[in-house]
């Protein structure tokens, strides 16, 4: 989805959603499976906007690891949403 | 209720040719067998008289008629001849036979497969461009087992994660239909501890079990719909800026109305908090709520303390 270029990103979803989340994401691939159940998946992001309403229907069970930029950008959304 | 617009579409694409196949059938027997009051019928027929073809002249016009308490709808005669599917159409075409063919049971259904492949070979599609439906990836090994119990009428338990609520519980369901809808699969089944029947997402499934208990299924089986609010459900009311207008629809709704400052105004019944929050999180600021009972800020904070 989306025509920027593309961005690999990394998400942590967490031991509720984990395997949720592979199943729902097309084309991630699993960066790392932790102890906990957690996962790690990576994702080739070609728009921000879509990847970050897809990670937002995760709610608090994901969190952006990688890159800066786009945790950077779900940082400031949520500051506006939770000052609006 | 105010259906979505898909619902509402779907309702005509099977009424309307019922109708036309049908001798006049009272309005009375037309409300009861597609669940929808009088009003709905005549507004239904009235937007249907103005559907048709092009030049849209009288004669390639649909007649949709109520009189003396009977209702009559027939095709104009362009509607007779063969249809000229463009190649979009056509490749529309394999992709939806192409989905009924991948629902479990009915790999083997000849006739279906017959026209997939005559149409597939018109479109020259060889088999390394065989259209590929994806539904959300299910284990088959999964979707064999539900269907199983669904038909041997046995009680089914299984670990299910609740979207709306955002938690994982044990249920105990009667498995009626599995279904697919818009590129999930769904079971239709009567939950034991809730007394009621509902639809369960089958990818959200974890450990299911077939039980020993049987059940005997209901005769008259309500047909599968994804959603439909209760009028207990508690009713929520937004104002959606254009970015958001998708909302309305996109889901069902009470009422929708457009505003004079180019907002609309929407009044949906939601019963699962989760799922509004998730909704208004990804409506950014395009959306307020004017009625409800839903903290999205509270929701983005706590998301927001794992960016801390």
């Amino acid at each position: 989805m989306g025509e920027e270029a593309p961005v690999r990103a990394l998400v942590l979803f967490d031991a509720v959603q984990g395997e949720l989340a592979l199943d729902q994401s097309h084309g991630a691939t699993v960066e790392e499976r932790r102890d906990d159940g957690s996962v790690v998946l990576a994702f080739e992001v070609t728009s921000a906007a879509a990847f970050r309403s897809f990670v937002l229907g995760f709610l608090d069970h994901a969190e952006i690891l990688e890159p800066a930029e786009l945790r950077a950008d779900m940082r400031s959304y949520l500051e506006t949403m939770v000052g609006a | 209720m105010r259906p979505g617009a898909d619902k509402h579409l779907e309702r005509l694409l099977v009424m309307v040719p019922w109708i036309s196949s049908q001798d006049g059938p009272k309005v009375s027997d037309v409300c009861a067998r597609f669940d929808i009051n009088e009003r709905d019928l005549a507004a239904d027929m009235e937007m249907l008289f103005l559907c048709g073809l092009y030049p849209f002249t009288p004669d390639a016009l649909i007649e949709a008629d109520i009189d003396d308490g009977r209702v009559w709808i027939r095709y104009a005669d362009t509607f007779n001849r063969p249809p000229a599917l463009t190649p979009e159409e056509a490749v529309g075409l394999v992709a939806a036979a192409s989905a009924v063919i991948a629902l479990p049971g009915n790999e083997q259904n000849q006739p279906l497969r017959s026209a997939l492949q005559k149409l597939s070979n018109v479109l020259g599609l060889g088999d390394e461009e065989a259209v590929d439906v994806d539904l959300t990836k299910v284990p088959s090994e999964l979707l064999e087992e539900i269907r199983r119990a669904v038909e041997q009428n046995r009680n089914i338990e299984l670990d299910y994660y609740s979207y709306g609520r955002d938690v994982w519980n044990r249920r105990a369901v009667q498995p009626y239909r599995l279904f697919s809808s818009e590129g999930q699969w769904y079971l239709q089944a009567f939950a034991v501890e809730a007394l009621e029947i509902r639809n369960f997402r089958v990818d959200r499934m974890r450990n299911l079990t077939i039980t020993e208990t049987k059940f005997t299924p209901p005769a008259d089986l309500p047909p599968p719909r994804v959603y439909e609010a209760r009028n207990t459900d508690p009713v929520v009311v937004l104002e959606l800026e254009s970015e958001a207008k998708w909302v309305s629809e996109q889901y069902p709704m009470d009422s929708v109305s457009a505003l004079e400052n180019g907002l609309v105004r929407v009044e949906m019944r939601v019963s699962e908090r989760a799922w509004l929050e998730r909704l208004l999180l990804r409506l950014g600021g395009h959306a307020r709520v004017v009625k409800g009972d839903v903290d999205v800020s509270g929701s983005a904070n706590r998301i927001l303390r794992r960016y801390s």
